[in-house]
Parts: C-alpha cells; sequence; structure tokens
C-alpha cells in the first residue's frame, strides 16, 4: 500500500503522523483515502478536481504537477510539498 | 531509458562554434529593442514617487490633449481580472496581483510602482506627456526591512491579507504582512542537539539584490484589426508570455502571438510580463499602431525582478565525531510589495549538501514595500546556503576539522531524504566535494598577512516540464530543428549537439530555429537550468522518430525488409550484410519519390531531473586600511550530469560565481527611510566589472543523470549558490572576523576592524 | 524642436542626418540609422554597452550628443568585420565562447578594437583595465579576456607576413 509523507504543519490533522499508509491505486484514490484517516486534508490538497497550483507531488521521488488519475504503484512513496520555481 | 550505445561521442563534448555566434559578434542579432516597424510610436510609463500611497486621483486629461499623444492608460483599463492562479510553468501568478504590479489599482506599494502609462509619436514626447499626468496621493508609511514587516504594529500593505499555510488556507487571526508560514520538520531536534558536543546558532542577513541582466526589458506590441494581438519581446518564455497577457487582457491565447526576440540575460528576471500588456492595451488605443517600450536602467532597478533581502537564523550541532546531528532554522524573506518570494526553495536547499535526519525549518512569506521580487538564478537558495554553510565553517573551526572533510562525511547522497521527505536519486555532492579536494588549487598552500580561504557547497533542483521540438530534413541531409526556447546562453548549440550526435551526423549539418507561439506546441520557460535537459529529452525523442522513418525509406530504397534493417552511424544498414549501407544524406535526398518529407517531433512533460551540486573554494586578501577584499583565486566545481558543449558549460559556471561575488561583496538596494530606492544605475549599483574578478578555475565533474540519455542534468543556475558563504569563509580566514550581513563591503570591513562593531 | 542637419562618416560611408539636439548618437545610431548592433545597457555612461570608436578613441554612444557627429569618423560593430571576414576578435569571441546572450559583446568588441588597434600586445591585467568600462553580466569576463588576448596573438601573427 502506498505511503503518504505529510508536510508538517498538516500532521496535527493526522494525529502528529508524519507518514499514513493507505489503499490506492490511483493518487486520487490514495488522497481520498488519507482523507478518511485526517479529516479535510483532501480539500487541503486538492481544488477544482487538480492538485494546488501552490503545492508539489513526489511520487517515488519523481515530482511533477500530476492528476488525480495517476497511478500509483503499491508501496510507492508520496510527498507532498511547496512547488518552487527556477531562474 | 535507453542510450545510445556508443562508447563515444562524435559530437558531445566538442566545442563548437554556436550557431547564431556570426550573428551576435558582428551586431545583427536582433534584440527586442531592435524591432523596428513602420509606424511605430513609443510608450512611456509613469510611476510612483512614493513607496506606499493611496492614489486618490488620477487626471490623464492634459496628457491626452497633447499633440502628438496617442494613448494613455490606467488601471482601469485593464480588463478586470478576476483572482485566480494560472500555471506558468515556472512561477504561479495571482493575476490580479500581476495586474495591480503591472498598473497600481488603489494604492502604489513601492517607489517605481507603475501608474500610467503613455504612447507617442517620440519617446521625448511621451516623457513629456508622463510629466502632464497629474496623480494625488495620501502618503503612508511605509515598512522596507522584513522583520520590521513581520511585527503586529507593523504598516499593513494589504488590509486583507492573513498568513496562509503552503496549500493556500487562513492559518492567522489577525492582518499581517506574513504571506505565508510552512515549516519543514523530521526528527527529534532537542534530544539531537543535546547530544551534540558542539552547537552554533547565529543570524544573518542579505539585502535585496537585482539579476542585472543588461538588456533593459522591453516589447512592441500591435492590436491587429482581426482583434489578434502580436508581441515582439525579449523573455525567458515566449508561451508565458502568451499565457500571462492573454490572462491579464482576457483574450483566449490564441488571439495572443509572441515572438521571441534575441535576449540579453535573464537570470530568472524576464519570465514575469511588465510592458507586453502594457503596449498591447496602448496600441488598441491607438487605433493599431505598433507600440515600442524599453525601460530605462532605473526602471529596471526600481519596478523589475530583484531577489528576496532575507533574515535568517540557523542553529546546528555536530558531535565530537564531526556527525552532524541536527539543524535548527527560520527563514523570513521579503516577497516585495506581492506574496511570493522563494523562501521555501530556500529551505529546501540549504540541508541538501547533508545527511541530516534531524531539523525544524520555519519559513515565512513577507510583503514589504519595495517591488515584487522574481526569480534570480537558483532563487531562494544563496542566501539560504549563505546562513548554513556559514555556520558549517563555524562547526569546523569548533572541531578543528577540515571543512571538505566535514562535508564529505555528512554528504547526502542517493537515497538521503531531503527535507521535503522526498529521496535524492543519483547525486554528485561527494563527487563535487572530492574534486575539490584533490585541486591544485585546495592542494596548493595560501600564505601571507590578511589572506584566507573559504570554501561551500550549494545544491538546485533544476528543472523539467513542458517542451516541443520539430525536426525536419531537408533534401541536402541537413536538418531544421524548431524549438520554442529562446536562446540566453548556447542552448542552440547544446540542443544541435545532441541532435547530431542522436542521428549521428554533423553538428554542422543541424540549424536550429527558435520559434514563434503560433509556430510550435508549447514550451516552457528557458530558466530552471531546464533547457539543455528537457528540451534535449525531446530533441532525443525527437531523434529517434526520424531515425525510425529513415530506416523505413532505407527499406525501399534497398529493398530489403525493415526487420532487417538498423540505424547505424548516420545512416541505415542491413543487419545480416553491413554492407548493404545506405547514408542520412542518401536517404534525404531520395525523400521525395520515398514518400515525401521525412520530419520528426517530440513534445513531452521532461521526468526524470537530475539535481546539481557544486563546491567551490576562493582565496581572499583583505586590506585592512581601505577594506578591500581582492579575490586572489577561486574554483568552482560543478556536477553537470554530461556537459554537451564544456565551454558553455564553463560560461554558466564562471557567470554564476560571478553573480556570486557581487552579491558577498557589493551589490544591494539601498533605501532612505521613506523608501525611495537611492542606487537604481549601475555606477551606485556596482556589479562586478572586469577588474573585479580573477581568472575563474572550472572543474566539471560528470556524474550523469541515469534519466538522461545522454547523462544531462543542467547547469545554469548552482554555481550562484556557494559563493556568498565561500568568501565570508575566506574573509573570516584572513582577518579573523565573522561577516554574518551581506554585502561584505569595504565600509563594514573597516567598521568591524577599527569601529568596534562586529560584521 | 527643430532639427539640425550632421554630416559624419560611420563605417567608412559618408551619412548624413537630420537631429534633434537632445538626440544622443546612441539614440540616432539605432533609431534613425537602423544601426542595432549598438546596443543601450544604461543610457548613462555605465555598461559600455553602446561603445563605438569615434576619431579613434573608444566613447560611450549614449554620452555623445548626435550633433556633435558633425564631422567625426565613427566606427560600429558594424563596421568591424571587413570585405565579409569577421575581424580576429570576432573569430576569437566564436571560437573562445565568450558569449553568452551577446548583449555586451558588440561593445565589448568594439572597445577591445581600439585597445588593438593602439596596443597590440597587452596583458590579461591591462584588458581587464580596458574592459573594465564594459559590463558582462552572463561570462564573469574569463572567457573574454582570453578572446581577447587570442585575438592579440593572431593578428601579431598576421603582421609579420604582411611586412
Ligand atoms: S548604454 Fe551607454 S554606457 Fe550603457
Ligand atoms: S554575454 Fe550577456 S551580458 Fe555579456
Amino acid at each position: 500500500m502506498p505511503t503518504v509523507r505529510l508536510p508538517a504543519l498538516f500532521r496535527e490533522r493526522c494525529g502528529g503522523a508524519t507518514a499514513v499508509t493507505v489503499e490506492g491505486s490511483t493518487l486520487g484514490e490514495v488522497l481520498l483515502a488519507l482523507d478518511r484517516r485526517c479529516p479535510g486534508i483532501f480539500e487541503l490538497l486538492v481544488e477544482g478536481g487538480s492538485i494546488r497550483p501552490e503545492l508539489a507531488v513526489a511520487i517515488d521521488g519523481e515530482t511533477g504537477s500530476y492528476l488525480l488519475d495517476e497511478p500509483v504503484p503499491p508501496g510507492a512513496e508520496i510527498a507532498i510539498l511547496p512547488a518552487i520555481a527556477g531562474g | 531509458m535507453t542510450t545510445i550505445e556508443r562508447p563515444r561521442y562524435q559530437v558531445i563534448g566538442t566545442r563548437p562554434i554556436r550557431p547564431d555566434g556570426v550573428e551576435k559578434v558582428t551586431g545583427r542579432a536582433l534584440y527586442g529593442a531592435d524591432v523596428r516597424l513602420p509606424g511605430t510610436i513609443y510608450g512611456r510609463v509613469l510611476r510612483s514617487p512614493h513607496a506606499h500611497a493611496r492614489i486618490l486621483r488620477i487626471d490623464t486629461s492634459a496628457a491626452e490633449r497633447m499633440p502628438g499623444v496617442l494613448a494613455v492608460v490606467t488601471h482601469r483599463d485593464l480588463p478586470a481580472v478576476a483572482d485566480g492562479i494560472q500555471n506558468l510553468g515556472e512561477t504561479a501568478v495571482n493575476v490580479r496581483e500581476l495586474a495591480a504590479n503591472l498598473l497600481a489599482d488603489d494604492k502604489v506599494l513601492y517607489h517605481g510602482h507603475a501608474v500610467a502609462a503613455v504612447a507617442a509619436v517620440s519617446p521625448h514626447l511621451a516623457e513629456e506627456a508622463l510629466g502632464a499626468i497629474t496623480v494625488e496621493y495620501e502618503v503612508l508609511p511605509p515598512v522596507l526591512d522584513v522583520r520590521e514587516a513581520m511585527r503586529e504594529d507593523a504598516p499593513l500593505l494589504d488590509e486583507s491579507r492573513r498568513t496562509k499555510n503552503i496549500a493556500g488556507q487562513v492559518v492567522g487571526e489577525r492582518p499581517s504582512n506574513i504571506a505565508m508560514h510552512h515549516r519543514f520538520e523530521a526528527g527529534d531536534v532537542e534530544a539531537a542537539f543535546a547530544k551534540a558536543s558542539v552547537v552554533i546558532e547565529r543570524e544573518f542577513r542579505t539585502k535585496m539584490v537585482h539579476q542585472g541582466y543588461i538588456e533593459p526589458q522591453n516589447a512592441t506590441a500591435v492590436w491587429n484589426q482581426d482583434g489578434t494581438v502580436t508581441i515582439w519581446t525579449s523573455t525567458q518564455g515566449a508561451f508565458a508570455v502568451r499565457g500571462q497577457v492573454a490572462e491579464l487582457l482576457r483574450l483566449p491565447v490564441s488571439k495572443v502571438r509572441v515572438v521571441p526576440m534575441e535576449i540579453g540575460g535573464g537570470f530568472g528576471g524576464k519570465i514575469p510580463v511588465y510592458l507586453e500588456p502594457l503596449a498591447a492595451l496602448l496600441s488598441r488605443k491607438a487605433g493599431g499602431r505598433p507600440v515600442k517600450m524599453t525601460m530605462s536602467r532605473t526602471e529596471v532597478f526600481q519596478a523589475t525582478g530583484p531577489t528576496s533581502g532575507t533574515w535568517i537564523r540557523v542553529k546546528a550541532g555536530a558531535d565530537a565525531e564531526g556527525r552532524l546531528l541536527a539543524v535548527e532554522a527560520e527563514l523570513c524573506y521579503e516577497a516585495g510589495a506581492f506574496p511570493g518570494s522563494s523562501v521555501n526553495a530556500g529551505a529546501m536547499c540549504m540541508l541538501a549538501p547533508y545527511d541530516v535526519e534531524n531539523f525544524r525549518i520555519d519559513t515565512y512569506d513577507v510583503v514589504v514595500n519595495k517591488p515584487k521580487t522574481a526569480a534570480y538564478r537558483a532563487p531562494g537558495a544563496p542566501a539560504a546556503a549563505f546562513a548554513m554553510e556559514s555556520v558549517v565553517d563555524e562547526l569546523c573551526r569548533a572541531l578543528k576539522m577540515d571543512p571538505l572533510a566535514f562535508r564529505l562525511k555528512n554528504s547526502s547522497r542517493e537515497g538521503t531524504r531531503q527535507v521535503s521527505g522526498v529521496p535524492f536519486p543519483r547525486i554528485g555532492h561527494e563527487e563535487c566535494v572530492r574534486a575539490a579536494m584533490e585541486s591544485d588549487h585546495y592542494r596548493s598552500p595560501i600564505e601571507g598577512p590578511n589572506r584566507g580561504r573559504g570554501v561551500a557547497s550549494g545544491f538546485w533542483f533544476n528543472g523539467g516540464m513542458q517542451s516541443t521540438v520539430l525536426v525536419a530534413v531537408n533534401p541536402d541531409g541537413t536538418v531544421n530543428l524548431i524549438e520554442g526556447n529562446t536562446d540566453i546562453g548556447g542552448t542552440r548549440a547544446s540542443l544541435a549537439m545532441q541532435l547530431a550526435e542522436a542521428l549521428g551526423i554533423p553538428y554542422e549539418d543541424v540549424k536550429p530555429f527558435v520559434a514563434d507561439t503560433d509556430s510550435i506546441g508549447h514550451n516552457d520557460v528557458t530558466g530552471g537550468s531546464r533547457t539543455t535537459f528537457a528540451t534535449g529529452l525531446a530533441v532525443y525523442e525527437a531523434a529517434m522518430d526520424i531515425r525510425r522513418q529513415m530506416v523505413a525509406r532505407a527499406a525501399r530504397i534497398l529493398n530489403l525488409p525493415e526487420e532487417d534493417l538498423e540505424y547505424v552511424d548516420g545512416g541505415v544498414q542491413s543487419k545480416s550484410d553491413p554492407s548493404k549501407r545506405i547514408g542520412f544524406k542518401e536517404i534525404a535526398r531520395q525523400q521525395a519519390r520515398t514518400g515525401g518529407p521525412i520530419t520528426g517531433k517530440a513534445s513531452l512533460v521532461a521526468r526524470g531531473v537530475g539535481p546539481a551540486f557544486s563546491t567551490q573554494i576562493v582565496d581572499v586578501e583583505v586590506d585592512p586600511e581601505t577594506g578591500k577584499v581582492t579575490i586572489l583565486r577561486y574554483t568552482v566545481v560543478q556536477d553537470a550530469g554530461r556537459a554537451i558543449h564544456p565551454s558553455y558549460v564553463e560560461g554558466q559556471m564562471q557567470g554564476g560565481v560571478a553573480q556570486g561575488i557581487g552579491w558577498a561583496l557589493h551589490e544591494e538596494y539601498c533605501y532612505d527611510e521613506q523608501g525611495h530606492l537611492l542606487n537604481a544605475n549601475f555606477l551606485d549599483y556596482r556589479i562586478p566589472t572586469a577588474l573585479d574578478l580573477p581568472p575563474i578555475e572550472t572543474v566539471i565533474v560528470e556524474v550523469p543523470n541515469p534519466a538522461h540519455p545522454f547523462g544531462v542534468r543542467g547547469v545554469g543556475e548552482v554555481s550562484i549558490v556557494p559563493p556568498l558563504a565561500a568568501i565570508a569563509n575566506a574573509i573570516y580566514d584572513a582577518i579573523g572576523v565573522r561577516f554574518t550581513d551581506l554585502p561584505i563591503s569595504p565600509r563594514r570591513i573597516v567598521e568591524a576592524l577599527y569601529g568596534g562593531k562586529e560584521g | 524642436m527643430a532639427k539640425v542637419h550632421v554630416r559624419t562618416e560611420i563605417n567608412g560611408e559618408p551619412v548624413e542626418f537630420l537631429a534633434e539636439p537632445r538626440q544622443s548618437l546612441l539614440e540616432v545610431l539605432r533609431e534613425e540609422l537602423g544601426l542595432t548592433g549598438t546596443k543601450e545597457g544604461c543610457n548613462n555612461g555605465n555598461c559600455g554597452a553602446c561603445s563605438v570608436i569615434f576619431d579613434g578613441r573608444v566613447v560611450n554612444a549614449c554620452c555623445v550628443l548626435a550633433v556633435e557627429a558633425e564631422g567625426a569618423r565613427i566606427v560600429t560593430i558594424e563596421g568591424i568585420a571587413r570585405d565579409g571576414e569577421l575581424h580576429p576578435l570576432q573569430q576569437a569571441f566564436l571560437e573562445e565562447a565568450a558569449l553568452q546572450c551577446g548583449i555586451c559583446t558588440p561593445g565589448i568588441i568594439v572597445a577591445a578594437k581600439a585597445l588593438l588597434d593602439r596596443e597590440p600586445n597587452p596583458d590579461e591585467l591591462r584588458v581587464r583595465h580596458w574592459l573594465a568600462g564594459n559590463l558582462c553580466r552572463c561570462t564573469g569576463y574569463d572567457k573574454i579576456v582570453r578572446a581577447v588576448l587570442a585575438a592579440a596573438e593572431r593578428l601579431q601573427a598576421q603582421e609579420v607576413p604582411q611586412r
């Protein structure tokens, strides 16, 4: 099952956990499953059906702007981080 | 990803002449300000003399009545733009704020904030017309410093602003200039500090500095009679300009065509639009006349791109063996008049050279009455690295440990978790540190009074994002490489070389061409060190497309089944009988008869970005009389993954170092108490001259990026990250004074040595 | 504003133009005469992007009034290559990769030519000194200085057989 690593300030919604392992085979499923454990977190991360533009998601180390139907391999590690810009 | 089985490259790693070189050394290359269209009129911008004021009234009627003045615009002429975030690939921009920065709404928020724009038949007349515009202001107290702006009683730039988290959710109850707060945290910081035998805690300050590109912003726009808009401009991203202009003017992107001209430097500062929408609006009001706008140098300093001034606190602890145990930090970055500094990038870069399990980093994005910051080469990283790498230097001194040995011992490597929680792919920090240790520079002693040596490491993510390329094979066997990334520092060469290598044809046979936004699919900006990597990936894929077609054509010409054919060394040959072979040029010549034009294309979102590290060594001499710091010797070591054109890789390494030296020693935005920028010119804002710099020695490390067929990482940005700390560390080594504020100007040095004041 | 009739020589050719007294030579070169190879970086004498050779001396064209060009002989970047042949400085800039964005390049090549015209064999420090008024933000100057030194060498090698 995929594991989601949470940014520090979102951890209080998940009882202080730094990472949560949940079911799901797409990014959307994983985040909905996460929301059942940590209520409200889906809405925090997703706006209008996609990840908020201020945020980036890394799936197994690959940071990108993923759609919610992005397949998530079993055992994948997902991290949520601020989006960054280059010069 | 498969790589071409080629033990040695034919083109990659050589140093050919860049395709656009002759035009640029003869003065023929056309930059944005060189655009000349029949019937052109000239636009100028009226700017605020105040740092913070309410606009009570703007009267443009006298200016409008002047003969030869054809158009005047203010914020009212901008189509109402609702709050909305538009993803520019590089920078998420709040469009409402972009509009308010373009032309002030009800308030001006910094000295130089645009208030109105005029177009007239001559630039001088336009300038005179600005003087005929009356603006009544109610002047408000400004707040100029990040720490001041964070106080509860600070003047507010926007009474409705509340502090938000990174997901845009309001977390503060009271109005505040702190636009965002975030925290990166792992491990048990307090417990780790308790185990440390050395703990160092310091506070650092850096001032706003500017990208300092030599070419000022410019734009020429025509609002055509059919409702389309054409814009010629010097930009890092034609598609980013198209997107911003369309959003700001409420046009579909298809009605905006952006023609990227040659660009005279950007370093991140030529991603946001400043003039393009104004020129378009003025053109519409002036009945479709072309409107040309160029900024003066003063305007460039006052109103475009600086990077944040910062206040940073770092506390770091190590055990007696020199293991870095814990880091705690607070990063406060000035965003300028609107939110959006690179503070989180700074936090994600500062610990990247290290494998440290316990950390807590708090980040604050803070608005102040200074220009809205823009990206500047590895945005956010240099100031954070200045703080961290200075504290590491102190740890090493306390531990009596060689600073490079400390970095090697604690180095991050593949699998090390970044502060974001994301594990590193294959990276080359250890290799950089080792190469620095083995360099002639580090092995040579530094001797003499007031001389010292410093080192530092730095990190940058590098970028991927979207790229498109088209490749067309000409009947004479040359190929056109059509791409959408403006060439700021040799990317036509680095892309053409990758295409030549992938096709096995001579570099001279590739003709790169940068297309406008109507002529090619989307390309994200030339920025984030992405072009040679990401557009290079697209070039490689397009080459594979061409190779497949070449095999099919060869099958017809040679009358052999395709399965028996393979593409080898710039030609197609039979697997069973390699003597049956036909060259690229011959297939190209026969394309009309074998199925028509051969064209390849690739569009992609580049995955597998390879991050970059740099480790740098500097020797300085401080003149205790005058406070002047002379750079005696400088070596920059950097992991390029693979250097496609080593000369241009070296150029990026040297250029970043030069900017870092300026940042460390001279450059700063100076304001008076009312918030007037005092040094908005190249005389008083001192960027390094040829006389200020030594030859900058380069050591290219190549730890190939496994996700790129040639191993490319990206080289544009990371070299600016280490110099600030490396120089401060060298100055400490020379005179025993630890400077925690930048720039380390002669005045500060003299004060520190004789004025009884610390740095 | 009444315009002044100016007769001058640019890149070996006689040129006449009308200029307002307030117009700089840079503005007339770029906007009136279409010689856009001379660049504007600051318009106040601090960057050298507008360097031209004026009666044998390097000047910042932004700090010269157009009317001062009366009777002068001016060389701009467009006049550095001769008879379709690149000047050795231009060739050296290409080979040494001495330009990135290239906006400073015309001014630096013009200034360097003025140096080599009067001092065919400068050392590195002299080159750095001479070019201290020409800002480049991209390169860190290392490759620029190398290119000027390489061009000097090449020019000297060319001189010998001619004599
Ligand atoms: S434009 Fe003339 S010196 Fe800068
Ligand atoms: S090459 Fe860009 S300023 Fe010199």
